[in-house]
């Protein structure tokens, strides 16, 4: 058996001194720089864009929550609160990510990836579908009051659009969701085979 | 960017350029354009854990370290998605063999570590690349005894791989 590990090793040695990747150490930093700029924008990017939603909703209809019957008042929360709990949930995603290191050992590694995972997962399933359900119950909430102040067809459009765009959101989270869920299961498999003599 | 960090990274890249290459490949079956892809992306991710280097380990465990764990997040995502074709790797590693004078034929080599499970495919190439069982436990997180037991069964394996095809 050693005879045969060692006639191996001299054939991988000796192939290793052949193999030089022709790769310019300074294109590949610029590389590096770039993709650790968009990386870190990507992860505020969602951050951005819900806070600015929210803010922007806020703005819009504070004078719900001011003036506003109990039903679009109720209404108005019921949307912003959940936007402000998945915007926190995204910057806690954020934190999560950034405390797994690549230079910990495989298994290490593999362990700190499934929690992460598993809390996009939770993040993405039930945090999301109960989130959005909050949201919809809100949305139609505010829709009784709002269909004083505009037409009957723009009412008739938003009230119709909702319920198409949730499903396209809907199906779009599933998607996610399967990834994880399949992603799951490999790190867990991974794992088990790892300690296992 | 500073240029201390720079210029350590211009030394680990050069000094294991080579290593970290042949690592990918094998992982990838000999895949020669892949490992390429999955070389560069073994140092973007060391470009950005050097700030947390501290010389706790030796340089080369820190490498393996980020290599493998790169090697198992890119199949962690393609799981699924792409199965490797192992049938097409003698031609595929033809291409870089040309060194006769060593005992296997490095094709040969290839095409059954191509053979094994992804894991046992990292851990063989670490002993091939003889380090110490202690650096290798490092850096799967595994005990000494369950990698013992593991890398003789790896051998065993091989050892029929390449004996009976």
């Amino acid at each position: 058996m050693d005879n045969f590990l060692d006639d191996l090793k001299s054939s991988w040695k000796a192939h290793k001194a052949q193999t030089a990747p022709v790769v310019d150490v300074k294109a590949l930093l610029s590389k590096a720089e770039v993709y650790k700029k968009n990386s870190i924008r990507f992860q505020h990017g969602n951050v951005m864009v819900l806070s600015v939603t929210l803010i922007l909703y806020c703005t819009f209809f504070y004078k719900f929550l001011l003036y506003g019957t109990r039903l679009s008042q109720s209404g108005f929360i019921m949307m912003a609160v959940p936007l402000f709990i998945r915007i926190v949930a995204e910057m806690i995603s954020i934190a999560k990510g950034r405390n797994i290191k690549l230079d910990e050992n495989a298994f290490h590694h593999n362990q700190q990836m499934t929690q992460y995972t598993a809390f996009r997962k939770w993040m993405h399933g039930p945090a999301t579908y109960t989130i959005m359900g909050f949201y919809t119950l809100g949305y139609y909430f505010i829709m009784v009051q709002f269909s004083e102040l505009v037409s009957r067809w723009l009412i008739i459009l938003m009230c119709v659009a909702y319920p198409l765009v949730a499903y396209i959101i809907i199906k779009q989270v599933r998607r996610g969701i399967k990834n994880e869920m399949e992603q799951l299961q490999w790190m867990s498999k991974w794992n088990k085979e790892m300690i296992e003599e | 960017m500073s240029p201390v960090l720079e210029q350590q990274f211009a030394q680990l890249f050069d000094q294991y350029k080579s290593m970290v290459l042949q690592v990918c490949t094998g992982f990838l079956q000999g895949d020669k354009v892949l490992a390429h892809d999955l070389l560069q992306e073994v140092f973007i991710n060391s470009w950005i854990a050097l700030p947390n280097f501290k010389g706790e380990a030796s340089a080369k465990t820190w490498i393996y370290r980020i290599t493998v764990n790169t090697c198992l997040t890119h199949l962690r995502k393609q799981n699924g998605k792409r199965k490797l074709q192992v049938q097409g790797l003698p031609e595929q590693v033809a291409e870089i063999v040309a060194d006769t004078s060593v005992p296997i034929d490095y094709h040969e080599l290839y095409h059954a570590i191509g053979q094994l499970e992804s894991t046992d495919r990292l851990i063989i190439m670490m002993v091939l690349d003889e380090m110490e069982y202690t650096e290798i436990s490092n850096v799967m997180g595994i005990s000494e005894g369950t990698l013992r037991v593991k890398i003789h069964r790896i051998k065993q394996r091989l050892k029929n791989i390449m004996h009976h095809g």
